[in-house]
């Protein structure tokens, strides 16, 4: 394989894995930005997507897995908003942070109730299932589908924020809810919409995760903690630094495993290590602690 | 009829204590300066109106409507707005969006982006700088444009004078009296005591959380005064 198709393969890689974090920390950072609440219970939301994406896909197909799944969770973020984060407003960051870990908790074992505890396999829709040429590479097309979701929504949050109002007053708080409350911002309105669209996003990714990574008990545990990490990375409540810091997770994350396979676990603490080094409040420089 | 109410407040941040029986009336399309030395508590009640503090007792109404046990954003709803100490300008929004926020409260009126712009024309020269990339003055300029853009019936400023020049003063001075003329009240905390006479019309002094004096604008100047502000 000469040297561009593998520099090919690692980049398309990289943005396929990066696609998925990308959905799942941005609506992460949208939530703390807003309500200033890690919600540990975010990686149990991805994987009920993925379990309902599954289930889903088996009776109606993948595509309407992918619209049923994603819509079904968005009635779960707003029963969060209205359940759990309207009712804790005011609590400490910790006991919010225990609360949404064991409702994560709670949910994730739950599913290895209903679902056992194997791995459940999900075929791409005929329509990605087979491959491309690519560098003189074949590559898969479902792949090529995740990274064009993942750029996809990308792009209309990017949007949503930088030209819409409600875009504009979830910037303004995600920088000072104090400022923009005194302006008139209300937040909790907003939060009822942010909320929602970070479940729906988790829902989207669970669905997309099936065909990519397998549908397993364990996959929440895994992506909530890369999901917190790049967060961090990109600077808690930004949500341009979340979507910068997937990205590159992603990269580390894939070169780790093609050229130092014994360590690439440990090739997002070390980048975490190195960007908190040289920018301690992330690449987005988040809001600066109270 | 009345703009602002304020009855027995007392506020403060934590345990601390500090407004301590506060009673403030400002009627419509009044302009009043809250005076008194630092720490006396001027900032602490501007704050209360938005949620901002603890408040442990007492009363605030912006019209009929009682608002100090809702939501900080429903002050600017019932039309008061401000421009807070320190301006706390946003820093990763460009000049624009910093005073589209101010539209947040959805009142309407005669305040418009175009009119800041004519009212501060530095702003629509460096709309799309980012907020925090102005001069102070400038940022200043941009706080009471952001909160002009509530259209609000009472406008809240607090040292707005803090770091700008001796000329910048007097076209802030200007820029508060077409305020004035559009309509709006002014509750303005000032140290600077020459904007103050040029720019409100009674004056109140506030001590230790308490008002201790208060009177017509051209009286502001007595010896009896300038020694309870100095309390």
């Amino acid at each position: 394989m000469r040297a561009h198709g593998v520099i090919a393969l690692l980049i398309a890689n990289s943005l396929a894995l990066a696609s998925l974090l990308i959905m799942l920390s941005s609506g992460l950072a949208l939530i703390y930005g807003l309500r200033d609440v890690i919600n540990f219970g975010h990686g149990a939301l991805y994987m009920l997507g993925a379990y309902l994406g599954y289930s889903i896909a088996l009776i109606g197909g993948f595509w309407t897995a992918l619209v049923v799944s994603p819509l079904l969770l968005a009635l779960l973020g707003i029963a969060l908003e209205y359940l759990v984060l309207r009712p804790l407003r005011g609590r400490s960051h910790i006991e919010v942070a225990l609360v949404t870990l064991g409702l994560g908790i709670i949910l994730g074992q739950a599913l290895i109730f209903v679902y056992g505890g194997e791995a459940r396999g999900v075929d791409a829709p005929p329509a990605l299932a087979g491959s491309v040429r690519m560098f003189g590479l074949s590559y898969p097309l479902y792949r090529i589908f995740l990274i064009a979701m993942g750029l996809g929504s990308c792009t209309a949050l990017a949007l949503w924020l930088r030209f819409s109002t409600s875009g504009l007053y979830v910037r303004a708080v995600s920088q000072d809810p104090s400022v923009a409350r005194m302006m008139g911002v209300n937040a909790d309105r907003l939060s009822l919409l942010v909320t929602s669209l970070s479940a729906a996003f988790a829902g989207v990714a669970g669905v997309l995760a099936g065909p990519y990574l397998s549908v397993d008990p364990g996959m929440d545990v895994t992506m909530i903690v890369n999901c917190l990490i790049i967060v961090v990375i990109g600077g808690t409540g930004s949500i341009a630094g979340a979507i910068i810091a997937a990205l590159l997770f992603g990269f580390v994350q894939v070169a780790g495993s093609v050229f130092l396979p014994d360590l690439a676990a440990l090739a997002p603490y070390v980048l975490l290590f190195v960007v908190l080094l040289i920018a301690p409040r992330g690449i987005g420089r988040g809001r600066a602690p109270a | 009829m009345t703009s602002l109410e304020i009855r027995s407040l007392y506020a403060g941040y934590g345990a601390s204590m500090v407004l301590r029986g506060l009673d403030l009336t400002i009627g419509e399309g009044e302009s009043v300066a809250l005076v008194g030395r630092n720490g006396a508590g001027k900032s602490t009640l501007l704050m209360s109106l938005f949620g901002e503090t603890r408040i442990f007792s007492g009363e605030i109404r912006v019209g009929e409507t009682r608002i100090d046990d809702r939501p900080g954003y429903a002050a600017a709803k019932l039309g008061i707005a401000i421009s807070p100490q320190g301006r706390r300008i946003l820093p990763n929004l460009t000049v624009k969006e910093n005073l589209l926020l101010g539209r947040a409260t959805g009142r309407s009126g005669a305040w418009s982006l175009r009119a800041v712009y004519d009212l501060f024309p530095v702003l629509n020269e460096r709309a799309n700088s980012a907020g925090t990339m102005l001069s102070g003055g400038q940022q200043q300029m941009l706080a009471i444009g952001r909160a002009l853009m509530a259209n609000p019936d009472l406008l809240l400023l607090d040292e707005p004078s803090e770091g700008l020049s001796p000329v910048l003063i007097d076209d802030l001075a200007r820029g508060l009296n077409e305020i004035r003329r559009a309509g709006a009240g002014v509750l303005i905390v000032e140290q600077h005591l020459s904007l103050v006479k040029r720019a409100a019309d009674r004056f109140v002094i506030l001590s230790k959380g308490r008002i201790v004096g208060a009177g017509p604008i051209s009286e502001m100047d007595s010896r009896e005064n300038h020694a309870l502000m100095a309390l």
